[in-house]
């Protein structure tokens, strides 16, 4: 008997296995069947099905996809099922689903254009009889709102955040000019994710404010295409970033609530239905569908130095230098030790500290800790000498560098302080850890600066108020 | 292996004016000599000194570490960490009188060829902080050596017997002495490591206690801090060799952790990119939360109504059994040697347990063949040609 016989699909148990998968041998059709069902089983509450019903309301799901491996595998996955759904006699699909490609080709090369990737994307699903539509938001769009633009800067000494109004002149901004300011690829990274999530988020608060009289639903389901290998990364990549506390709002499929305005919120289911997969899972599903084509492709980078690379690029090595075996048990370890974990919070109340904030990040939105804060908590750990100058020659030197500093100090920020200052006092702010470390590493000598939109309380009740008020 | 003797370098030399761009940071009136690992600040040693030692005393105030007239054990092995803590402590109870009464702690594992010379730097210590020293050997609390148990179980599992016997061995010295309170050298590196193999490894009992800065339980009377746990070890190096500190920079020569050299050489290259990072995995170590667990409700068959006592009790794989269904209990203790046990059987009494039965029968008399790879290291060193 041979040694080198086909092994059987261990599922169906009549097909040759052309894949090993956890140990166990699939042929095409049941890998496939076997991925996609992640996704049903993700997907399998009463509302994302069809509704026979006369005037059915279909669940709006917005997707921010990437057209990247992960993301092109659930696309694939949710366009053969409303093509699945579409094929029933009725010709019916149970949600309506919203594709959104933010684009960064302002500042990232790609070698496909993203219209030539979505039309074949469009060709190949046939989706024009899908409720389906595909998006592409420009990433530079995030500065629009000029109004709001500030600058922001902390203070190393004391960790305090100071927010100032931009110049005259400055009242355009461009992502890209923020993007040089930071000091390091990495720095623009962690930026870039908050840019793209906050996108995401004003995309789903539009949807809520226009679609009052469509037939359209505002969007209540967000699905991400984050696979497990993502997962691990962005658990050990938000600790090194001093993210720890969001690591539980990253892995949790669970329902946020989003303010829509000071007075209304939206209930928001999140879902990660690729989790479980691996990455070298979702490589095998593109490639038995031959789906790697429609990938969109980033231009070739140079070998990068290792203080060139991203924390997240780091984290991926470092996975890859320990899975020396290809189990993927630390990835899968670091995926489920992340979801034991919660929200620091709200469970941190309970161990008799009576100090909790309410406070919100001015960059990236989330929860800042107030037991200690940070600014608090980093003033506490870190201190500024202040040895005076003892020699003669020391109290020379001393001098001159007071005599050096003068000019510079009276163009810069001393010589108007009255009106900059009133309005500094106006408008505070707090910044979470991770955004204290990501604009504490911008140079105060760049031109630019961290140039944010500092969206400010008041503004939004004027607005409530006029709407609610005043008459057309 | 280098036995740090003082250097000539960094003596005052005859002081010439530096440019503008040399000062130092801080103070901008000396010449910066170095440059600062934690944020890379460019400051002079004056200022480097004041900074390292007040960031200490700050973390120290601000945890509430000591109260006055405390005996406190400085867990000193002759190492780098233990040597500058020392140092510092001496020196901040002093400046700050705290009212501490300081004693060096050592523990003298039976490595022949490290653990020996590493005394003798902690023996001069003794001489240069004037301070007492007690020194407790494995041989005396488990009559048992490293050499011995390394050549019983192996080299690989070594650090597992080292790590469980010093634990025990700091508390059971810090007893002798009738010390409740012992410091150790752990820096900001080692806690930033320990939170991301506790990540790593999915250990998720200790994930949240990680980043504590002093660990007490209910069944010990000794409980722990560390000073150092927002101090760079770079920072630590470089106190010790321009205070021209007396140290041993050798690593014990039996097997290093190999899972700890992944993460080590992982947070390297993290550190090149952001040197903040250690700071930032401490921060967010602070902030790991478990969710609390939810409560399974079991089913059994023919449950006996009312029955309030567990029929069956999990027998693991090494023997140990685990507690009541309860778990984890603060403050329990070991039923064989009486020491802090989340079983009802310690570690070290299991581990204790499995050498003796292995324990060679007969030896002969003055045989050095267990002697381990220490020595040999020594011996090779030694060589000349």
């Amino acid at each position: 008997m041979s040694t080198t016989e086909v092994q059987l699909c261990s599922r169906c148990k009549t097909e040759p296995s052309v894949t090993v998968s956890r140990k166990e041998p699939f042929c095409s059709q049941c890998f496939i069947r076997f991925i996609t069902g992640k996704q049903r089983k993700a997907m399998a509450a009463e509302k994302f099905k069809i509704q026979f019903s006369k005037d059915p309301k279909k669940e709006h799901i917005l997707f921010p996809c990437s057209f990247g491996a992960s993301s092109l595998v659930l696309l694939d996955i949710l366009l053969c099922l409303m093509n699945e759904q579409n094929s029933n006699p009725r010709g019916q699909v149970g949600f309506h689903l919203s594709v959104v490609y933010l684009d960064d080709s302002s500042f990232e090369k790609h070698d496909t254009v993203i219209t030539d990737v979505i039309n074949a994307v469009k060709e190949k699903y046939q989706t024009q009889n899908l409720p389906v539509t595909f998006e592409v938001v420009d990433m530079d769009g995030f500065f629009e709102d000029s109004e709001n633009l500030r600058k922001i800067s902390v203070n190393l000494d004391d960790y305090q955040t100071h927010i100032q109004p931009l110049s005259q002149s400055e009242h355009s901004f461009a992502l890209s000019q923020l993007l040089q300011a930071l000091p390091n690829r990495a720095s623009r990274h962690d930026i870039l994710q908050i840019v793209k999530a906050q996108l995401i988020q004003s995309h789903i608060i539009k949807s809520y404010n226009s679609s009052d009289s469509d037939s359209e639903t505002p969007i209540s389901t967000v699905l991400y295409a984050h696979n497990m290998t993502t997962m691990a990364n962005e658990v050990l990549s938000l600790t090194v970033k001093g993210r720890g506390a969001e690591i539980h709002k990253l892995l949790t499929d669970s329902v946020l609530t989003l303010p829509i305005s000071s007075t209304q919120t939206a209930q928001l289911g999140i879902l990660h239905p690729l989790k479980d997969i691996t990455s070298t899972e979702i490589q095998t599903y593109l490639t038995l569908l031959s789906l790697t084509e429609l990938e969109l492709k980033h231009k070739n980078q140079p070998t990068l130095m290792n203080k060139q690379k991203t924390i997240n690029e780091i984290v991926n090595e470092y996975y890859k230098d320990v899975d020396v075996d290809h189990t993927g048990n630390i990835i899968s370890t670091v995926v489920s030790t992340g979801g034991k974990l919660g929200d620091p919070l709200t469970l941190k109340k309970n161990d008799g500290s009576n100090e909790s904030s309410t406070e919100q990040c001015i960059i990236c939105h989330t929860s800042i800790n107030g037991n200690p804060s940070p600014d608090k908590w980093l003033s506490a750990i870190s201190y500024t000498s202040k040895l005076p100058p003892l020699t003669d020659l020391q109290k020379q030197s001393y001098s001159e560098w007071v005599e050096s500093c003068k000019p510079s100090v009276n163009e810069e920020n001393h010589e108007p302080p009255s009106q900059d200052q009133n309005q500094t006092q106006a408008q505070t702010g707090k910044l979470c850890y991770g955004c204290i470390v990501t604009v504490g590493g911008v140079k105060k000598a760049d031109q630019d600066g961290f140039v944010w939109p500092v969206v400010t309380k008041e503004r939004y009740d004027v607005d409530d108020v006029l709407k609610e008020f005043s008459l057309d | 292996m280098t036995i740090t003797t003082p250097s000539p370098y960094g003596q005052s030399q005859a002081e010439t004016k530096p440019k503008l761009s040399q000062l130092c940071e801080h103070c901008h009136s000396r010449k910066a000599q170095i440059k600062r690992p934690k944020n890379l600040q460019k400051i002079c040693k004056e200022c480097f000194y004041e900074v390292f030692e007040t960031e200490i005393h700050n973390t120290i105030t601000n945890a509430n570490l000591f109260h006055p007239g405390e005996k406190v054990a400085v867990g000193a092995s002759g190492g780098k960490d233990s040597t500058v803590l020392a140092y510092i402590m001496k020196l901040l109870n002093e400046r700050y009188n705290y009212g501490l009464e300081i004693v060096l702690l050592s523990i003298d594992e039976g490595i022949i060829g490290y653990r020996d010379d590493s005394l003798a730097t902690v023996k001069r210590n003794q001489v240069q902080y004037d301070l007492p020293l007690e020194i407790v050997s494995y041989r005396d609390l488990y009559d048992w050596t490293m050499d011995e148990i390394v050549a019983c179980a192996g080299i690989r599992n070594s650090c597992t017997y080292c790590g469980v016997f010093r634990r025990q061995a700091l508390d059971r010295g810090a007893m002798k002495l009738g010390i409740s309170h012992v410091v150790t050298g752990h820096n900001a590196d080692d806690m930033a490591e320990t939170v991301l193999m506790n990540l790593l490894r999915g250990d998720v009992a200790r994930l949240e206690k990680s980043t504590a800065i002093m660990t007490e339980s209910k069944g010990s009377p000794v409980k722990r801090s560390k000073p150092f746990k927002y101090s760079y070890q770079k920072e630590i190096v470089l106190y010790a060799h321009y205070k021209k500190l007396d140290y041993f920079s050798t690593e014990c020569s039996y097997a290093p952790e190999a899972f700890r050299g992944t993460a080590r050489e992982l947070m390297k290259n993290l550190e090149a990119i952001r040197p903040s990072c250690i700071l930032d995995i401490i921060h967010s170590g602070e902030n790991l939360v478990l969710k609390p667990k939810k409560q399974r409700t079991q089913f059994r068959k023919n449950a006996k109504a009312g029955s309030k006592v567990p029929t069956e009790m999990e027998v693991r794989s090494d023997g140990s059994v685990s507690l009541t269904s309860a778990g984890f209990v603060d403050g329990n203790t070991c039923e064989k040697c009486g020491y802090l046990s989340s079983n009802k059987i310690c570690k070290a009494c299991m581990l204790l347990e499995g050498l003796e039965a292995n324990r060679a029968k007969l030896r002969l008399e003055g045989d050095q063949s267990f002697v381990g790879a220490a020595k040999l290291t020594r011996t090779l060193e030694n060589l000349s040609f």
